[in-house]
């Protein structure tokens, strides 16, 4: 359905561009880069880095397809792809932001949620700013016109938003290994991107340091260490 | 930043000036380091013409992502030039099946 005339919409998303080229250099320092444009549509790559040798090694967490028809009468419509193919598929991570409060069930909403009704049961990005979200009947109350002047549907909003939930968060990998019953009978080895808390991981370091400082403190005055070079 | 007074006395400026990019646009604001984040936040914001007094809902992060709480010291967190994100926050979701 065309109810923005598409030159419009495209003038407003190379306006987006711009913008989001003046930073680039940034947004790639974090992670993310726009790694393809067809029309309106605009691919983006999150990256993150995982422990590796002989250096981290980056990985892509996480790769959307922004479709910006009808911007911005709609916000942009999101799709989690295959950075490679650009076929749509699950995503491997959560989207997880570990700075809201867990819900009732001691968990934190993770809004990557499967089974749109509308798109084909296909997973989606449910959060203000994402077609997806104000298309859901759940959020039939919760217009995006409503929010259309704070820049929610912006790329660059979008983009800081889904770095935060599905690669600033990414740790590492987890490598596990399951034996299928028979007839298959056969090791089925599987890898997980491994997401944290950041804040809590650097506090429970910092205290951990900290805890170590204070020992070798004691030991200190009480009358010196065993560590060899340690002077009283 | 030295300032020199109509009696010749050589004053220092306590200001900074900081890069606000608010949401898209990007803007420099110089503020007093002793005032608190939300000054900045409403300094960014009026700077941006995004025309909200309420800052209720906005979130100032650092190039790494960092939140800056509106009620922390400027000098505690930012240098002066620093490079600043400022959006606003889209709220929660997810809950829907």
């Amino acid at each position: 359905v065309s109810l923005v005339d598409p030159a419009i919409s495209r003038r407003k998303l190379d306006r987006e561009l711009d913008a989001f080229a003046a930073q680039a250099e940034d947004y790639r320092r974090r992670g993310y880069v726009v790694v393809g444009r067809d029309d309106l549509n605009v691919d983006v790559a999150f990256f993150a880095h995982v422990p590796a040798v002989p250096a981290p090694l980056p990985i892509v967490s996480v790769c959307v397809r922004l479709d910006f028809t009808n911007y911005d009468l709609w916000p942009p419509s999101l799709t989690f792809i295959d950075v490679i193919t650009g076929t749509p598929i699950q995503p491997h991570v959560a989207a997880i932001n570990y700075a809201d409060p867990p819900g009732p069930d001691g968990v934190r909403p993770n809004v990557v949620v499967n089974g749109h009704r509308r798109y084909n049961g296909r997973p989606f990005y449910c959060q203000r700013g994402v077609r997806e979200y104000h298309d859901h009947d759940e959020h039939d109350g919760d217009d995006w016109l409503l929010y259309r002047s704070d820049g929610l549907g912006e790329l660059a909003s979008l983009c800081q938003r889904i770095w935060q939930r599905m690669a600033q968060n990414v740790a590492g990998l987890q490598f596990q290994s399951l034996l299928a019953p028979p007839p298959i009978d056969a090791v089925l080895p599987q890898t997980l991107i491994v997401q944290v808390d950041r804040d809590m991981m650097r506090a429970d370091l910092m205290n951990q340091l900290q805890a170590q400082g204070a020992a070798h403190a004691q030991t200190e005055v009480q009358g010196g260490s065993q560590l060899p070079g340690f002077r009283r | 930043v030295l300032l020199k007074s109509t009696a010749g006395v050589t004053l220092s400026n306590p200001n900074i000036t900081v890069h606000v990019v608010v949401t898209s646009v990007p803007v420099d604001v110089t503020v007093n380091p002793h005032q608190h984040i939300e000054q900045l936040i409403r300094e960014a914001l009026r700077k941006a013409e995004q025309g909200a007094s309420d800052i209720a809902g906005w979130e100032l992060k650092t190039v790494g992502g960092d939140l800056l709480a509106p009620g922390e010291r400027i000098s505690d967190r930012v240098s002066n030039g620093d490079k600043l994100f400022l959006n606003k926050n889209a709220g929660g979701g997810g809950a829907c099946r």
